[in-house]
């Protein structure tokens, strides 16, 4: 008995304590707690229920409940179809070209016989800064076909270059060039990672024999597959909602030739110019699954081929 | 005289010598070239967009493709009250820079500037063979021009007052949030966390209809408060990057802080945040960033009322508009880079800093 009021007695100070601190927490996170609430799950709920109606905010008063019917549009929607197509080949050489290209900048960078290595630092990093509107404003007028400077560059060595952004064969290609600008965020990841190598490492790999090739493969790269993963994960999602450039690029109907008719893109043309709310609220729930499951798929992944460090 | 020089080359003067200093500097001369040429490439459209908004626009343009890469004007003759371009016409006498009259398929009049009252000299062959007199010129006129017709004193105003209230406001909201993430325990917190988490990566799409049509039903549309009032509630990466450098702080700071009887706010205002300042740059740094270059809100919201668009929506505007003067496009990607990179230059390390804490620590 004694034993048990004073366990009590210990306990429940604790436990008061721990209440206080528990609510004292929960109102620390108030304010992002009611954004969740008002800026997603509620939108989300609601958009989940328009994308089973036929609504349209002109025609309110006619909203219908039509079950499927958008999601089964999207699949018979040639337009839909093709968006996806537009966006999923933009993807294809986005992600690898976004997670590799800042690695390739990263090593060139952290490499000791560079000299001035902070000067190329900051000048890769510089144009990352630069809103995506201007930066794609300037890149309209170097990539022109007459006065922009890489066909006359490539007209000086004898190549005649192609129409780039009024091209259908090469307007997704000027668009991850244009991507190439913003690798500053990825190079400064790699390159924080790669510092992080322990030098005793790849002192032990030498003196065993391996060579820079083997030293990269099996030290550097597993070492830094943590933001290798980060990177993807990134340029998957980044890649999926692709929507600015695409509209200054190739306006509404996603010139040349409905090349740049991404899925964003026609989502927005969906709900926004043709009103078409319910629809577009299919859309955007159709991209908000694929997301996910990429999203999942990819942490479910990390166990097999990701390394954290452990210990600290 | 044996100068301090020969000795110096004395020494040099073995072979051995001169092959191990050659291959220290080979290393990083080549090392040096590679970069040096990718980071040409890389900044290529910057150095066009510089050469291109300072130079001659009108001129320039009207030549077409056969112009000079540097900023230049082409040399002109007011004759008649008309503007007469000058050319390098070559003549049994050399090359002269003669001004075009009437152009003709074979043959056509130059007027000499040295001697106008002289009259036409006709001359045989193609006129569009003939190379104009062009000459660097740098000028202030399309920058001028293109913010004045593009309205930047107004887009810039806009601009600011969006990003700087928005920073404020999310500062405090981020740092309240992040400080219950890293210093409290509660019921749920992982499964919190992990929401958080996804909320950076779930395409925002999926509240765009909801949002837009909630906000314009509440009479927010055409108006800057569905662009600030979300920056109460917190963002996720700003909370990340706060979160993790709270974390660092030794709890031991807070709780001496709680034993000379501070409150929660108390601690965090007077012990947390001054030991989080970097963290708190980077994060106003990115936030700022972040609205500054939105399109896609300020598109929805703003639509139709122009005296209240940002800098992208102008940007996008003036796109159309500015169809065939490159000038007057350039000049104005000049004015709307300037003020980012000046900030990144003053908050470099804040913003590497903010990179590798929410891309590398976790």
């Amino acid at each position: 008995m004694a034993t048990l009021t004073s366990r009590i007695s210990k306990a429940l100070p604790k436990s008061r304590a721990q209440k206080r601190e528990a609510r004292l927490g929960l109102t620390m996170l108030a304010p992002w707690l009611v954004g969740l609430l008002f800026l997603w799950i509620l939108p989300m709920g609601i958009s989940l229920y328009f994308s089973f109606t036929n609504y349209d905010p002109v025609k309110a008063d006619q909203i219908k409940f039509i079950g499927f019917d958008n999601f089964v549009r999207i699949f018979t929607d040639e337009v839909a179809i093709w968006s996806g197509f537009v966006t999923f080949r933009f993807m294809f050489i986005y992600v690898p070209f976004s997670v590799i290209m800042p690695l390739l900048i990263a090593l060139m960078i952290t490499n000791k016989t560079l000299p001035i290595r902070g000067v190329f630092r900051f000048l890769f990093y510089l144009p990352s800064i630069i809103p995506g509107i201007a930066a794609t404003l300037i890149f309209l007028r170097v990539f022109n076909v007459q006065t922009g400077w890489v066909n006359r560059i490539l007209g000086g060595i004898g190549i005649e270059g192609p129409s780039w952004f009024w091209d259908a064969n090469w307007v997704t290609i000027t668009l991850v060039i244009l991507e190439f600008w913003f690798i500053g965020a990825g190079m400064i990841q790699y390159i924080a990672a790669l510092q992080n190598v322990p030098l005793e490492m790849y002192e032990a790999a030498k003196v065993d024999g391996a060579g820079p090739f083997r030293r990269f493969f099996q030290i550097t790269l597993p070492l830094i597959s943590s933001v290798i993963f980060y990177r993807l994960v990134f340029a998957l999602i980044f890649a999926m909602q692709y929507f600015g450039n695409a509209m200054l690029v190739g306006g509404l109907s996603g010139n040349p030739d409905r090349n740049t008719l991404f899925y964003n893109v026609y989502l927005y043309r969906a709900g926004w110019t043709l009103n078409e709310m319910g629809y577009a609220s299919a859309l955007a729930w159709f991209l908000f699954i694929l997301a996910g499951a990429v999203t999942i798929g990819l942490f479910a992944s990390q166990k097999k081929w990701v390394f954290y460090a452990t210990g600290d | 005289m044996a100068s301090k020089a020969d000795s110096n080359l004395m020494s040099l003067g073995s072979d051995a010598a001169l092959a191990r200093q050659a291959r220290r500097m080979i290393g990083p001369g080549l090392m040096l070239v590679m970069a040096g040429v990718i980071i040409s490439a890389f900044l290529l459209p910057l150095a066009y967009m510089l050469t291109t908004a300072f130079r001659d626009d009108r001129k320039m343009t009207e030549a077409g493709g056969e112009t000079p890469w540097y900023p230049a004007t082409a040399a002109s003759l007011e004759y008649n009250g008309e503007s007469l371009p000058i050319l390098k016409v070559p003549t049994a006498d050399g090359v002269k820079n003669w001004a075009l009259l009437t152009k003709g398929r074979e043959d056509s009049d130059f007027i000499d500037p040295a001697n106008p009252t002289a009259g036409p000299i006709n001359w045989k062959g193609s006129w569009r063979t003939l190379e104009r007199d062009w000459s660097p010129y740098f000028t202030l006129d399309s920058i001028t021009e293109s913010w004045r017709r593009v309205n930047f004193t107004n887009l810039f105003k806009n601009s600011l007052f969006v990003s700087v209230i928005s920073v404020f406001f999310t500062l405090i909201s981020c740092t309240i949030v992040a400080y219950g993430y890293a210093r409290f325990k509660f019921p749920g917190k992982d499964i919190l966390f992990w929401v958080l988490t996804a909320t950076v990566f779930l395409p925002q799409q999926v509240t765009w209809i909801p949002l837009a049509i909630f906000y314009s039903k509440i009479g927010w549309s055409q108006s800057y408060l569905p662009l600030i009032a979300p920056a109460l509630f917190g963002s996720a990466f700003e909370i990340f990057l706060l979160r993790q450098f709270i974390m660092s702080i030794p709890k031991e700071m807070d709780e001496a802080a709680m034993i000379d009887g501070a409150g929660p706010i108390r601690t965090l205002v007077s012990v947390i945040v001054p030991n989080i300042m970097p963290a708190f740059v980077a994060a106003a740094m990115f936030h700022f960033f972040f609205k500054w270059n939105d399109y896609f809100w300020p598109l929805i919201m703003l639509s139709g009322k122009e005296d209240l668009y940002t800098i992208p929506l102008g940007l996008a505007q003036l796109n159309n508009t500015f169809g065939t003067f490159p000038g007057l496009a350039m000049a104005s990607g000049v004015i709307a880079i300037t003020l980012p990179i000046v900030i990144f230059i003053i908050f470099q390390r804040y913003f590497m800093l903010g990179n590798v804490v929410t891309g590398v620590d976790k």
